[in-house]
């Protein structure tokens, strides 16, 4: 467990910092730290936590998966690379696969009455399936997934 | 247009396209409410569309949205952003209730509000389409209300599946009398931007050739 006193000291102390991430990044932080992304529609935001290291990321997701284009700028506007960089990150910082986290927030329908947009549409709920999926792969791994 | 940056003449002809857009909708929206409305077209550039959210205060602001896609020979989209408290103004307005009567909106203020959205889009799209010479036909708007970020995003999402930047031409609206200030963006991909300029450039050929 984390010494809650000392995280509360380092809080009002103000070392600890609210990091936002913003649509298409991907932060990670330890505690007290905070990571935060703010209004999500039909983004997805896929958080890891480890318990044992009090540590996080958290990915502010826009599109399911790479393929349908080209441009790579921001490291985690598609879901499915997200968590592949994720794990990377965490793993580097000594971070046990089976030990994290992980969950999702997010992939809303912002307009349903907008026939004509299906393909757009259905990109929240698409998202949703390709990090099911993702995750999945990571749980045959050895992942004890308590995410929901 | 050099990579995806406009010349400084291409971005005065996309603001005046703005300018043309503006006025047809302020008026529709003017005679619809009965008020007279200002507008300005701050701005009409290629942008990364983060930075879009920048304007409506800050990420987590309530706000009403109303979206509409554009198909035709362009692919674009209007969004109409209000802030959650002019949302509920606007209602009043156009249900014809006392000014500060409607707290929450019900689908009927929903409903009258969509068409708001359908009306001033509609005005503003035809006179484009006559201006631009192109086909541009509207299709049925949705509303919601939720955070700035969370409606943005949808429209951010449908124009990052193919770049991570759009042509966005803003317009600023306020009805005077009553203080409602709201946006109205209309959003083309850059290969439409494209074709807007080329039917803007045929148009000042065709002009300059005929004096």
């Amino acid at each position: 467990m984390p010494d809650l006193d000392e995280l509360d000291k380092a809080r009002r102390s103000g070392m600890a910092e609210e990091i936002e991430v913003g649509m298409g990044n991907l932060k990670v932080a330890s505690s007290p730290d905070k990571l935060v992304a703010r209004g999500i529609g039909s983004c997805l935001v896929i958080t890891f936590y480890d318990p044992r290291l009090h540590m996080g990321a958290l990915a502010h997701t826009m599109l399911p998966d790479s393929r349908k284009a080209e441009s790579m700028s921001l490291p985690a506007k598609y879901a499915g690379n997200a968590i592949e960089i994720m794990i990377e990150k965490m793993t580097a910082m000594g971070s046990r696969l089976y030990d994290i986290e992980a969950k999702i927030v997010g992939g809303a329908n912002m307009f349903p009455n907008i026939e004509h947009e299906n393909a757009v549409t259905m990109i929240g709920e698409e998202n949703i399936e390709t990090v099911k999926k993702t995750k999945r792969r990571g749980h045959q791994a050895g992942g004890r997934g308590r995410g929901r | 247009m050099v990579g995806n940056e406009f010349t400084r003449l291409e971005q005065d002809a996309l603001r005046e396209v703005g300018f043309i857009a503006a006025g047809h909708a302020s008026r529709a929206l003017s005679e619809l409410v009965g008020e007279s409305v200002n507008v300005r077209v701050p701005l009409a550039r290629v942008t990364s569309l983060e930075k879009i959210q920048k304007i409506l205060g800050g990420p987590e602001a309530l706000v009403t949205g109303i979206y509409l896609p554009i198909t035709g020979d362009l692919g674009g989209s209007v969004l109409m952003l209000f802030p959650k408290k002019t949302g509920l103004l606007l209602a009043d307005v156009v249900q014809k209730r006392g000014k500060g009567t409607t707290k929450k909106l019900d689908d009927m203020d929903k409903s009258a509000l969509k068409e708001v959205g359908n009306i001033i889009s509609g005005n503003c799209l035809t006179a484009l389409s006559k201006f631009l010479g192109l086909k541009l036909i509207e299709h049925v708007p949705d509303l919601t209300c939720d955070m700035l970020n969370a409606v943005m995003d949808y429209v951010i999402v449908k124009f990052g599946q193919h770049a991570e930047e759009a042509l966005v031409i803003e317009i600023e609206f306020n009805i005077r009398r009553i203080k409602i200030p709201g946006y109205f963006l209309l959003l083309f991909g850059l290969k439409d931007a494209g074709i807007i300029l080329k039917s803007l450039k045929k148009k000042l050929a065709e002009h300059s050739g005929g004096k």
